[in-house]
C-alpha cells in the first residue's frame, strides 16, 4: 500500500460507505422488518419512530459518499453511474418512496393510506438493500467497461461495453460471473442489513416488536454466515485477463512497485489470478475476524442485549468491509474485458490539488460530523415501546 | 463521437423536470427553516406559548415540504453521472468538491440537527433546542451556498485549466478560492437564498389570510402574519438591491444570456430597457417592442455607465460563431425575455404587498380585499423561482458550461467552455425514456399526496399533536 492522496480519498469514501451501511443500513434493516414484527397499527408507529428522528441524517451518508466520490473519482462517478442506469434508477425511486413514506404515513387517518406506505416501507428498503449488495458484487468481479481514450476518443471516458437491455439484464444474470457475484453479495447484504435492524430494534425498543425482532434475528444468522463464506469463496476464484502489459502499464498509472507486483501475478495466458486475495493472509484475518463477530452478535441477541448486538453487528460489517477493500486495492471499477480498460484510483482519481483541498475538508468536517451525530443518537436513545407511544399520544390529545 | 439526438432532448427534459420539482420545495425549505426559528426565539425570549405553537405549527409544515425536497435533491445529485457523464469526468475535478462539502458541511447539519428541532420538544434542554433549530436554518442555506458554488462555475468557469488524462482531456483546478469566490456563484447563492425568504414570507402570509378571512385563531396567525410581513418586506426589498447586482455580473460574463434577456439585437450605447417585447428570432429582430422610457437605463444597470456599450445578440453571434464554429449561440429570446420580465415585475408586486400589509396591519383581519389577494398570491413566489431558475438554465444554452467571459464579451480561455450536446451519456432512447416518464409519474404523484397533506394541515390549523410519525 501506498499512502499518497488516492490512497487517502480510497480509504475515506470506503469509510463514508461504511458509515453509510452501519447508519442507514439499521435504518433499512428496520424497514425490511416492518411487517415481520409489527402487527398493529400502534406497533408499526413505534417501529418507524424507532428511527424517527435519525434515519434523516443517515441517508446524509450517501448522498455524502456521492459527492465525494464525485470529487475525488470523478471517472468513477461518471463511468458507474451511467453504466448502471437503470439499477441506480430503481435506487433512487426506493430511496425516494422510503423518505416520503415515514413522513406521510401517519398524517392521515385511512387505513388503506396506511396500508400504501407500509409496503412502500418494506419494498423500498428491501430493493435499496438488495441493489445496493448487487451493485458491489457487479463491480467487484468487473464490468464490461472499456477505456475509450486507448481508442483516441477524448471526451468520453468509461463507457460500458453492452448496451441496454442486456448490461441491465447482465447484471442479475447468475450466468456471467459479475451477475453472479453480484446476486450472491445482494443476499448477503441483505441478510446482514436484517441482523443490523435487530440489533437496532432490540436496543431501541422493548416489549412485543423487540421480542419479534429477537426471534428473527435468531433465524437469519445462520443464513447469514452460509452466504458471507460462499461470497468469499467466490471472490478468491475472481480473475482479471490482461490484453497488453504495456497498456496495463500505460493506462492504469499504478506506482511501479505495485504494477510490478501486480504483474509478476500474471500467468504466461495474462490471466491475473485470485485477483482479490492479492493480501491473502491480511485478509483472512479480518474474514475471520468479522465471522467472530458474528457469533459474538449471535450470543448478544440471545441474551437480548441490544447494545452489545449493535456493537457485534457493527465489527461485524467493519471487518467484512476491510477485507473487502484491502481485497480491491488499488481497483475502483475492474475491466471484465481486459485490465487495461480498468479504472484504478490512479487513472480515476481527480488533480493532486483537488484531492489536498478535498482532504482538508475531510480533515476538518468529518470528525465534527461524527461528534454531533453522536451525541444526537445518544439523546435519542431513550426506549420506546407501544405503551409508551400510546401514552404520548394520549397526553397530547388531553392537553389540547 | 455522434450523440443521439432523441438521448440529449430526453436527458435535457428529465434534469429540467427534476429541477424544477426540487425548487418547489427546496425555497420554502430555506426560507421557512429561518422563520420556524425566529419562532422559536420568541418562545423561549418571551416565554409566551403563541409563539411555542407557531413554531410548531409552521414546522410540521416545513417537515412535509422537506421529504420531498431531500427526495428530489438526491436524484439531481445522481443524475450528474447518470445522464452527463462526459460532463462529469470532463468537469468532475472542480464541480465535485463544492457538492461534497455541501453534503459533508450543510445536509448533516441541516437534517441532524432537524430531527432535534423537530422531535426534541421537552425532551433536549432549550438552548439546545433553540441552538437545534438555528443550526438547521443554518445548514440548510449552507447547502444553498455550496450548491449555488457548483452552478456559479457551470455559468462562469474560473479557477481551472484544461490538461490531457489518460482517460481523455479534463478540466482541472487551478485555484481553489476563485471557485469559492466566483462573483457570480456569490451573488448567486444570496439572490437564491433571498428569493426562498420571500417564498416562505408569502407562503406564511397567505395561509394566515385563509385563517384571518374566515375569522379563526386571529391571533395566532395576526401574529405571524405581521412576522411573514417584517421579514418579507426586508428580504423582497433586499432582493430588488441583489437582483441589480446579480443582472450586472451575467451581462460581464454572459453576454449572450443578457442580449436574450433584454432582446437586445444590435449593439447599442445608451441602450434602453424594454418593458414587453416580441421578437423573431430568425430575422434576428423584433417585431412590437415597448421600451421605458429612460434612455440609457439598460446601460446604466448593465454596466453601470448610461453610455455604456451592450453588445447586441447579433455581434455576439457572429463572435462566438467565429470563435467556437457553426452553431446558434443566442438563446430563445422570446422565452428568456418574458420569463426574466415577469419575474421582475413579481418581485416589484412582492413589494408592494408587504408594505400594503404593513400598511393595514392594525386591523388586518377585517382588511379583506388584502387578505384576498395575499391568499392568491401563493403560487405567485413559486413561479418567481421556477422562471428565475429557467433563465438562468436556459440562458446558459448552447453551453452546459459557458466558456469564461469577462468585460461584456471577452472571451478568455475558449477550451473551457463545454456544449451540452457534447456532454451526454452515451445511454439508449429506452433507457432514457424509461427513467423519464418513471421519474414523472413518481414525481407528480408524490407532489400531490405532498400537496394534499400541506393543505390538510395548513387549514386545519394549530393543534396540540404528539411529534410523532
Amino acid at each position: 500500500m501506498h499512502f499518497d492522496l488516492q490512497t487517502i480519498w480510497a480509504i475515506l469514501i470506503a469509510i463514508l460507505l461504511t458509515g453509510y451501511i452501519l447508519t442507514d443500513g439499521f435504518d433499512l434493516g428496520v424497514g425490511i422488518l416492518h411487517p415481520f414484527v409489527a402487527k398493529t397499527d400502534i406497533e408499526r408507529r413505534v417501529n418507524i419512530n424507532a428511527i424517527g428522528p435519525v434515519w434523516d441524517g443517515n441517508e446524509v451518508w450517501f448522498i455524502t459518499a456521492g459527492g465525494a466520490a464525485f470529487a475525488a473519482f470523478p471517472e468513477v462517478y461518471a463511468a458507474l453511474f451511467s453504466s448502471l442506469y437503470i439499477a441506480l434508477f430503481v435506487v433512487l425511486l426506493a430511496l425516494i418512496y422510503r423518505a416520503v413514506s415515514f413522513e406521510f404515513r401517519s398524517k392521515e387517518e385511512s387505513e388503506g393510506w396506511r396500508k400504501f406506505w407500509d409496503q412502500s416501507i418494506f419494498w423500498s428498503s428491501f430493493i435499496t438493500a438488495l441493489l445496493i449488495g448487487v451493485a458491489l458484487g457487479n463491480i467487484f468481479a468487473g464490468l464490461p467497461i472499456v477505456n475509450s481514450a486507448i481508442k483516441g476518443e477524448p471526451l468520453l471516458g468509461f463507457v460500458y461495453a453492452e448496451k441496454f437491455p442486456i448490461s441491465f439484464i447482465n447484471l442479475i444474470n447468475p450466468f456471467t460471473s459479475h451477475g453472479l457475484f453480484g446476486i450472491l453479495v445482494g443476499i448477503a447484504t441483505v441478510l446482514f442489513i436484517v441482523m443490523h435492524g435487530v440489533s437496532w430494534l432490540l436496543w431501541k425498543t422493548e416489549g412485543s416488536i423487540a421480542e419479534r425482532a429477537r426471534n428473527i434475528g435468531l433465524k437469519v444468522w445462520l443464513p447469514f454466515v452460509v452466504m458471507y463464506v460462499v461470497c468469499t469463496g467466490f471472490a478468491y476464484t475472481v480473475s482479471f485477463k490482461a490484453g497488453d502489459l504495456e497498456l496495463v502499464k500505460r493506462t492504469l498509472q499504478l506506482p511501479p512497485d505495485m504494477f510490478q507486483q501486480i504483474a509478476s501475478m500474471i500467468d504466461n495466458n495474462g490471466v491475473l489470478h485470485h485477483a482479490l486475495f492479492r493480501f491473502p493472509v491480511i485478509e483472512l484475518i479480518f474474514i475471520v475476524l468479522a465471522a467472530l463477530c458474528s457469533v459474538g452478535w449471535l450470543f448478544a441477541v440471545k441474551a437480548a442485549n441490544g447494545a452489545k448486538a449493535f456493537l457485534f453487528s457493527v465489527l461485524t460489517f467493519l471487518f467484512a468491509a476491510f477485507a473487502v477493500t484491502f481485497g480491491v486495492y488499488p481497483f475502483a471499477v475492474p475491466s471484465s474485458i481486459a485490465l487495461e480498460h480498468s479504472i484504478t484510483i490512479y487513472n480515476g482519481a481527480s488533480s493532486q490539488l483537488t484531492l489536498t483541498v478535498m482532504l482538508v475538508a475531510a480533515l476538518i468536517f468529518t470528525p465534527i460530523v461524527i461528534a454531533y451525530q453522536a451525541w444526537v443518537y445518544k439523546m435519542f436513545l431513550f426506549k420506546i415501546s407501544p405503551e409508551s407511544i400510546r401514552k404520548e399520544l394520549e397526553e397530547a390529545k388531553e392537553q389540547y | 463521437m455522434t450523440v443521439d439526438p432523441f438521448v440529449l432532448l430526453v436527458s435535457r427534459l428529465q434534469f429540467a423536470m427534476t429541477a424544477f420539482f426540487h425548487f418547489v420545495f427546496v425555497p420554502l425549505t430555506l426560507g421557512l427553516s429561518t422563520l420556524s426559528a425566529i419562532m422559536l426565539t420568541l418562545h423561549y425570549a418571551t416565554g409566551k406559548e403563541i409563539y411555542r405553537d407557531m413554531a410548531k405549527f409552521w414546522a410540521k409544515l416545513f417537515a412535509i415540504n422537506f421529504a420531498l425536497g431531500v427526495a428530489t435533491g438526491l436524484v439531481h445529485e445522481f443524475e450528474f453521472g447518470m445522464n452527463w457523464s462526459v460532463y462529469s469526468r470532463f468537469m468532475g475535478d472542480i464541480f465535485g468538491a463544492p457538492l461534497a462539502i455541501e453534503a459533508l458541511l450543510a445536509f448533516f447539519m441541516e437534517s441532524t440537527f432537524m430531527g432535534v428541532f423537530l422531535f426534541g420538544w421537552d425532551r433536549v434542554p432549550k438552548s439546545v433546542h433553540l441552538l437545534a433549530a438555528w443550526l438547521s436554518s443554518i445548514g440548510s442555506n449552507l447547502s444553498a451556498l455550496w450548491i449555488l458554488i457548483a452552478n456559479g462555475w457551470m455559468q462562469h468557469p474560473v479557477g481551472a485549466k484544461v490538461e490531457m488524462a489518460v482517460a481523455g482531456k479534463r478540466a482541472v483546478l487551478a485555484d481553489w478560492w476563485a471557485v469559492v469566490f466566483n462573483p457570480v456563484a456569490d451573488v448567486k447563492f444570496w439572490h437564491t437564498t433571498t428569493a426562498g425568504m420571500i417564498l416562505s414570507a408569502i407562503f406564511v402570509l397567505s395561509i394566515s389570510a385563509y385563517h384571518l378571512l374566515k375569522k379563526q385563531h386571529v391571533e395566532f396567525f395576526k401574529k405571524s402574519a405581521y412576522i411573514a410581513l417584517i421579514f418579507g418586506l426586508i428580504a423582497s426589498v433586499g432582493e430588488v438591491v441583489i437582483g441589480d447586482i446579480h443582472a450586472h455580473e451575467v451581462a460581464k460574463t454572459q453576454p449572450t444570456k443578457l442580449a436574450a434577456m433584454e432582446a437586445l439585437w444590435e449593439s447599442k450605447s445608451n441602450a434602453n430597457i424594454l418593458l414587453a417585447v416580441w421578437a423573431d428570432q430568425e430575422a434576428q429582430k423584433n417585431i412590437v417592442e415597448i421600451p421605458l422610457p429612460i434612455p440609457g437605463l439598460l446601460s446604466l444597470l448593465a454596466a453601470h455607465d448610461f453610455n455604456a456599450k451592450i453588445p447586441g445578440a447579433k455581434e455576439l453571434q457572429e463572435k462566438f460563431q467565429a470563435q467556437f464554429g457553426d452553431g446558434n449561440y443566442i438563446p430563445p429570446v422570446n422565452f428568456m425575455f418574458w420569463a426574466f420580465h415577469i419575474m421582475v415585475y413579481l418581485g416589484f408586486f412582492f413589494v408592494v404587498l408587504f408594505i400594503w400589509g404593513l400598511a393595514k396591519y392594525k386591523d388586518l383581519e377585517n382588511a379583506t380585499t388584502f387578505l384576498k389577494v395575499a391568499l392568491y398570491s401563493l403560487p405567485l413566489p413559486y413561479i418567481a423561482c421556477w422562471l428565475g431558475w429557467a433563465v438562468a438554465e436556459v440562458g446558459r444554452q448552447p453551453w452546459i458550461v459557458y466558456p469564461p467571459v469577462d468585460d461584456y464579451g471577452k472571451i478568455l480561455m475558449p477550451e473551457l467552455g463545454l456544449k451540452t450536446a457534447q456532454a451526454v451519456s452515451p445511454l439508449t432512447s429506452i433507457e432514457v425514456i424509461i427513467t423519464y416518464v418513471l421519474f414523472a409519474l413518481t414525481f407528480t404523484g408524490l407532489a400531490i399526496a405532498d400537496f394534499y397533506l400541506l393543505a390538510k394541515f395548513a387549514t386545519k390549523g394549530p393543534e396540540k399533536e404528539a411529534e410523532l410519525y
